[in-house]
């Protein structure tokens, strides 16, 4: 080998990752080479520091602490996400349900259902009563419908 | 809990990419099978409240993202101030996973951006001084080698961020080539080249 070595065959040198071929071949040069050899000794230094110094290590404490400031920062959250993420209809269908019940409380005792117990029999008479009625029913759908479009990215957002 | 959280975890060894076992390939990617497959079942039962699950998964996990975040800050207290963050993002983000990936690689990307996060806005204040426990081991071990590890971890700051992790993942945290590429999401090759360019590149600074 004439050339002088790589940085990542010095590298791997160290970390004993080249082929018995490799290594000899490297270890051959660096002996004959002054400069590769003070580059060698160079990183060899280098990594027993960092070896020395030592990493963390996680304890118990660790876990401890990290589910003491999960507990702190939050509460529930997940399920609450999740849920939603489980069913992403179920925010829209059930405001629209809502607004349908409250329209059908708002709507009975003074529209329809007022309306019907005074209705003559008649198909034309039960539609020119229908008629100042659906103007209410159409405005409520779109107010449900709104709402649902509305709940329904933030339910996919969150 | 916290207690209760041991027998969860002694089942649940860490998973062989990064407990340093190099299996062979067919058993290895079995294992990694069943280990998500287990995480699966973790995250399932931590999104239905159940905590000590959430608690297997920090006590699993929180190894590798530790050193993730040491390699990343070189600051012990800050490294364990970042864990302790990634997992509060991770249980506030949970609802998120949705198994496409493993956990493990869901869990590592959202803990490498948080790195990147991290080491921005660390960048725009200045430098506080040397880790703290970089000093006090130089001072524990003077004659232990002829580089004083205070001086290898401020240079090692000069250093971009994806060669210091690769770096001090392998040389401090002592993971190994297939581990690092696991937590980073890079070919074995990039490790290599990154920990070769690394040494070299802290070599000259200390030289300088
Ligand atoms: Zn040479």
């Amino acid at each position: 080998m004439n050339e002088h070595v790589s940085d990542e065959q010095l590298s791997l040198l160290l970390d004993s990752g080249l082929s018995l071929a490799a290594r000899e071949a490297v270890l051959t040069h660096v002996r004959s080479c002054p400069a590769c050899a003070e580059r060698h000794d160079r990183l060899v230094e280098l990594t027993a520091t960092m070896r020395l110094a030592g990493g963390l290590d996680w304890t118990q404490q660790h876990t401890e602490a990290t589910l003491a400031r999960v507990r702190s920062s939050t509460s529930r959250r997940p399920q609450i996400t999740a849920r939603l993420q489980a069913r992403d209809w179920s925010l829209p269908v059930a405001a629209t349900l809502a607004l349908a019940g409250i329209s059908a409380l708002f709507l009975g005792p003074f529209g329809v259902g007022n309306a019907l117990l005074t209705a003559p029999a008649s198909a034309s008479g039960f539609l020119s009563l229908a008629l100042p009625v659906s103007g209410h029913v159409v405005l409520l759908l779109a107010a449900a419908v709104a709402l649902g479009c509305l709940a329904y990215p933030l339910s996919r957002s969150r | 809990m916290v207690e209760s959280a041991a027998d969860e975890t002694a089942s649940a060894a860490l998973p062989p990419t990064l407990g340093g076992v190099a299996d062979p390939q067919s058993g290895q990617l079995q294992r990694r099978a069943t280990e998500a497959g287990r995480d699966r079942a973790l995250v399932a039962r931590a999104l239905a409240g159940e905590e000590r699950a959430f608690a297997a998964l920090v006590e699993r996990y929180g190894q590798p993202i530790l050193s993730l975040c040491f390699a990343s800050t070189l600051d012990a207290a800050e490294a364990e101030d970042l864990s302790q963050e990634i997992f509060v993002a991770v249980w506030r983000n949970l609802g998120r996973f949705r198994g496409e990936s493993s956990f493990s690689t869901w869990l590592f990307a959202l803990a490498r951006n948080a790195c990147i996060d991290r080491s921005r806005r660390s960048r725009r204040r200045p430098l506080v001084g040397l880790p703290e426990h970089a000093s006090e081991l130089a001072v524990l071990e003077p004659s232990a080698a002829a580089i004083d590890a205070a001086e290898v971890f401020a240079a090692a700051r000069t250093l971009s961020l994806r060669l210091r992790q690769a770096l001090l993942l392998r040389d401090v945290q002592g993971l190994s080539y297939e581990e690092i590429a696991v937590l980073e999401d890079i070919p074995v090759g990039t490790v290599r080249s990154r920990i070769a360019a690394a040494r070299a590149a802290l070599a000259e600074a200390l030289e300088r």
